[in-house]
């Protein structure tokens, strides 16, 4: 009569540590997929921002030069902001210079004759702005790897 | 201390270099309008410039690069009295870079000289 209680409570407890325990697992789960979100989009805004850099760049005609110099300039912003937010859930042992790292991106890719280029091709130009985006797309994937070591985790959650 | 802050004293959008093309947009027209006299006038009085380049929808570099970079390369001043008389200020970390681009360009001007 008097264990029936005690076994009712020890099943009762460990229901509960359970479910805890799942709870937490799931949080840590859920963060870690968010953390590691914000960085694979980061890196596909630096693609894109690329891809229509090389695509200005290469243009031969003036047709469908301000549109691509909007959206190049629209998405520098989403990079610098990405990296901002980014860089604000990082240890301060991770958080690098990211201007420094960014710089010669944005440089190679609306610098120079940008707005007021003639309609010649300049496949040079285009090739430097793949280059520089692989060059701090590799930067940020060295990052993100190790960030997303076991024991950084618990930066993320908390 | 004078103050110049892009985004509420010139553009919202500045766009790219020559005042033909851009008109009030461009970074000619910043130079020659808007930070050539406000240098000048800080230079005069022994001050400091600040100009902030937070607020904008970005910058083309190329924008950057004709305001701060052509005060050199059009003989306005050298990089001396740029770095004694003019700071370059980024509140939000996003325009970071920016700035870091302005840098980079009054040096680079200024090692062409």
């Amino acid at each position: 009569m008097i264990r029936e209680p005690l076994t009712i409570l020890t099943t009762l407890f460990s229901f509960i540590a359970g479910l805890f325990s799942s709870w937490v697992m799931l949080i840590c789960a859920l963060r870690v997929h968010q953390f590691s979100r914000r960085f694979d989009d980061l890196c596909e805004s630096i693609h894109k921002a690329a891809d229509l850099g090389v695509d200005y760049w290469l243009l031969d005609s003036k047709d469908g030069m301000p549109a691509l110099e909007a959206r190049i300039v629209g998405h520098q912003q989403l990079i610098t902001k990405s990296l901002d937010s980014l860089g604000a859930r990082l240890r301060r042992s991770e958080r690098r210079d990211w201007a420094a790292l960014l710089a010669p991106f944005i440089d190679i890719l609306s610098g120079d004759e940008f707005m007021e280029r003639d309609p010649e091709p300049n496949p040079a130009r285009a090739k430097q702005v793949q280059y520089e985006m692989a060059e701090l797309v590799a930067k940020i994937t060295e990052l993100q790897t190790e960030s997303l070591k076991i024991h950084r985790m618990l930066r993320v959650i908390f | 201390m004078p103050m110049l802050n892009i985004a509420n004293d010139f553009s919202k959008t500045p766009a790219g270099r020559s005042a033909n093309l851009h008109g009030e947009h461009s970074g000619e027209t910043f130079r020659d309008e808007k930070l050539w006299p406000m240098l000048q006038q800080a230079m005069k009085s022994n001050s400091k410039l600040t100009v902030t380049l937070d607020g904008t929808a970005g910058y083309p570099a190329s924008f950057l690069d004709e305001a701060f970079g052509g005060m050199i390369r059009k003989g306005y001043c050298n990089r001396d009295q740029i770095q004694e008389h003019l700071e370059i200020q980024a509140v939000s970390p996003s325009y970071e870079v920016y700035r870091k681009l302005v840098i980079r360009y009054i040096e680079e001007a200024a090692s062409c000289q």
